[in-house]
């Protein structure tokens, strides 16, 4: 029940800080046309803004609302600058303002993600054991809602094998002894908040597993499935990316609390906006 | 929350300093994500603080190693109340009472519910009788190893020559060695001198829930196995308790929850509904907590007869499917039993209205009979000779006597706290189902010593 509760609590304030919203403080992106707006903290067509380096409004609206660049809670453009001695920057913020108008505040990302996975927990008696793999291959696919808040929502489902072995058994007063085989694999849906830094991102999610295990014995083979709470938190780079794509290398660990299972997953991850608005 | 930022900063360089030195501005929100890992992380069973039990033991076997085993027809002569130990201070400052079965020899005081589990042995031509075992905390990870001699020198010959105790020496006899803590050789001296003999309470019911201890406790074994019900006689029962549901091939076996979860098994595999599993794939796929297998109810009750001199097993049926088959196995061994010339109760318990349905419409062979756990007018209603009341109902003292008075017998379950057991043992109950055995039994000589009544009239 402590856990439950725990796990609970810790979702309601994770999901609650993203309700109360702060403003993206994402990192710049290598996107040559926008750099000058970046520098200066507009949003990047990813949804991302750069900080400028006298502060970031956190409240009131964001860059990309106004048009602005400047937290003054008045809403400037270029026209500001007019007959004034500060012609020249009214005429840099006018060129930003062109460069940025149009940019999205929403963008619908969409999220892949293939990798190998390792079970971490629980340690495995290997007594009896002919031969075992500890891992298998995982998916993943979800979507992120991508804002000019820094935490981003996700929605994932994911299918992971996680072990199999062969062993033999002794069956008691069953009656002697036989050969089994067994499989273990686990379905997901995970909810969460994303938060991007730089070229990276951090999730952490809590959602539902359902683990489903398969045991052959004496010619019948018997499958069982249980749902049990859990959290997923993962860290991926992404090295190669363009305006709408992102390529690269992601670590998860997916920790399935009733189950008492922990799996440990890396591999290459691919996110692609859908649809900005 | 700067110094934070500042860490990050030096570490991962400029272009990182710049966006934490903005989530250090809204230092609000960084405290929400902090707390939100934190509560994670407390959360994670991985994180848990709950200890580890050590179950030590003397290096090389003690003295055991080199020792004869006493005669079993009279180690349990040594049962007896002791006065409060002297020395150290880990068993506490009231009176002990020393619980002897056939081979072993235990201690229970009621200070931390602590007790000691020792085997006994003969050294020096019988001239010494030796008990080494371990003592513990019943709720607390307290633990350690214990040696005692049993003195005088008479005693001892006496006992492992399997020749009764002079009355003239009763009064003499002293439990004198050492104690300690943890896996460490025991250094603090002890000594137990007698006070009086135990009392005759053979028809009062102590009730081992579960076999000597649940799993999460740790008395060295998981709950609902063999090794288990073999502890029950030293941990101070008289009469265990298990858990019986029907695997997916018909089988009656030994386990308590619906499903395989961590709290109870192991095993990568271990997971989903019983009910899915047959006995063989059970045993492919799991273990229990501390890696013994899942038992079939015919093991555990063979176990029972030839393992143990307990004198009942109530066995719990989990499910109605498990009634039928589960009367055909009681069946079974109480012919073995009898055959044995061992007076075993066989009793099944019926805990819900379903089960109770499957048990009226089961064949039932003759002699069979039941437990039912729910209300006084459903006993008076069914063929139960035992009434098991739920212990959060309260001690219902006009039921308990008016149910004594049409010949059925009221084991309360479960209780572990010593107010509640005082509390219940008021109402002159048959007998009290508990996790801790031995605090029960405890507590049941010192009120005989009294001169209390235990049990009914």
């Amino acid at each position: 029940m402590r856990r439950i509760f725990g796990g609970a609590l810790g979702s309601l304030l994770l999901l609650g800080s993203v309700h109360w919203g702060v403003p993206a403080a994402h990192a710049e992106k290598d996107v040559p046309v926008f750099a000058d707006a970046l520098a200066n903290g507009a949003p990047s067509p990813r949804g991302d803004a750069a900080p400028s380096d006298a502060g970031f409004p956190f409240e009131g609206g964001s860059p990309s609302d106004t048009g602005s660049l400047v937290d003054t809670g008045v809403p400037l453009d270029s026209s500001s600058f007019s007959g004034t001695r500060d012609a020249a920057a009214g005429e840099a913020v006018a060129a930003i303002d062109t460069r940025t108008k149009g940019l999205p505040t929403h963008v619908l990302e969409g999220d892949l993600y293939v990798g190998l996975n390792i079970m971490v927990a629980p340690a495995v008696d290997h007594r009896g054991e002919i031969d075992s793999t500890n891992g298998g291959f995982g998916v993943a696919f979800g979507l992120t809602y991508r804002t000019r808040y820094f935490l981003s929502p996700f929605l994932e489902f994911g299918y992971a094998s996680i072990y199999r072995n062969e062993k033999n058994v002794d069956l008691g007063s069953a009656g002697g002894t036989a050969v089994s085989s067994g499989r273990l694999s686990a379905m997901s849906v995970l909810v969460g908040p994303a938060l991007d830094l730089w070229r990276f991102r951090l999730r952490a999610g809590i959602g539902l597993y359902r683990l489903s295990t398969t045991t052959r014995v004496l010619g019948t083979s018997v499958s069982s499935d249980e749902l049990d709470m859990g959290y997923g938190f993962s860290l991926s780079g992404y090295p190669l990316r363009t305006d709408r794509f992102q390529l690269g290398l992601e670590a998860r660990l997916h920790l399935i609390l009733e189950g008492g299972t922990t799996v440990f997953s890396i591999g290459p991850t691919f996110t692609g906006d859908i649809f900005r608005w | 929350m700067n110094a934070l930022a500042s860490t990050i900063r030096d570490s991962w360089g400029a272009m990182f300093s710049r966006h934490f030195e903005h989530l250090g501005a809204r230092a609000g929100q960084l405290k929400w994500i902090l707390a939100v890992l934190v509560t994670l992380a407390l959360a994670h069973p991985g994180c848990s603080a709950r200890g580890t039990v050590l179950h030590p033991r003397f290096e090389k076997g003690g003295l055991l190693a080199l020792a004869k085993p006493v005669p079993e027809k009279t180690l349990t002569d040594l049962g007896a109340i002791f006065e409060a130990p002297t020395g150290s201070a880990i068993l506490g400052g009231d009176p002990v009472v020393v619980y002897a079965t056939r081979n072993s020899v235990s201690l229970f005081a009621a200070p931390n519910t602590a007790y000691a589990i020792m085997r006994a042995g003969c050294l020096d031509d019988n001239a010494r009788l030796v008990l080494e075992g371990a003592w513990r905390y019943s709720n607390a990870t307290d633990t350690g190893l214990i040696r005692l001699f049993v003195e005088p020198t008479e005693v001892a010959n006496a006992l492992c020559k399997e020749l009764p105790i002079p009355p003239s020496l009763l009064k003499d006899i002293r439990l004198r060695g050492v104690i300690g803590r943890d896996e460490i050789a025991p250094t603090e001296e002890i000594t137990m001198a007698w006070k009086a003999p135990r009392s005759d309470t053979s028809n009062f019911i102590v009730a081992a829930h579960h076999g000597a201890c649940k799993t999460i406790d740790d008395c060295g074994a998981s709950e609902n196995t063999l090794e288990s019900i073999e502890l029950v006689e030293p941990f101070g029962a008289s009469v265990v308790e298990i858990d019986v549901r029907l695997s997916k091939d018909g089988v009656p076996f030994l386990y308590h929850d619906e499903t395989f979860n961590p709290r109870l098994t192991q095993g990568p595999l271990c997971h989903g509904q019983v009910r899915d599993y047959t006995i063989a794939q059970m045993r492919a796929a799991c273990r229990l907590k501390f890696g013994e297998e899942i038992p079939t109810l015919a093991e555990a009750l063979e176990t029972t007869v030839n393992d143990t001199r307990l004198a009942g097993i109530w066995l719990d049926a989990k499910e109605p499917e498990v009634v039928a088959p589960t009367l055909a196995v009681m069946a079974e061994y109480r012919k073995k039993a009898e055959e044995k010339k061992r007076a075993l109760e066989i009793v099944i318990g019926l805990g819900s209205s379903e089960i109770l349905e499957a048990y009226v419409a089961a064949t039932k062979p003759e002699g069979t009979r039941c437990l039912y756990e729910l209300d006084r007018a459903g006993v008076e209603s069914t063929p139960c000779d035992f009434w098991g009341p739920r212990w959060t109902r309260g001690p219902m003292n006009e039921d308990v006597t008016a149910l004594q008075g049409q010949k059925k017998r009221v084991v309360y379950w479960t209780i572990n706290e010593p107010e509640f057991i005082a509390l219940f043992l008021k109402a002159k109950p048959d007998g009290i189902l508990t996790d801790r055995p031995g605090m029960l039994r405890n507590k049941i000589q010192l009120m005989a010593l009294a001169g209390e009544q235990v049990g009914p009239q």
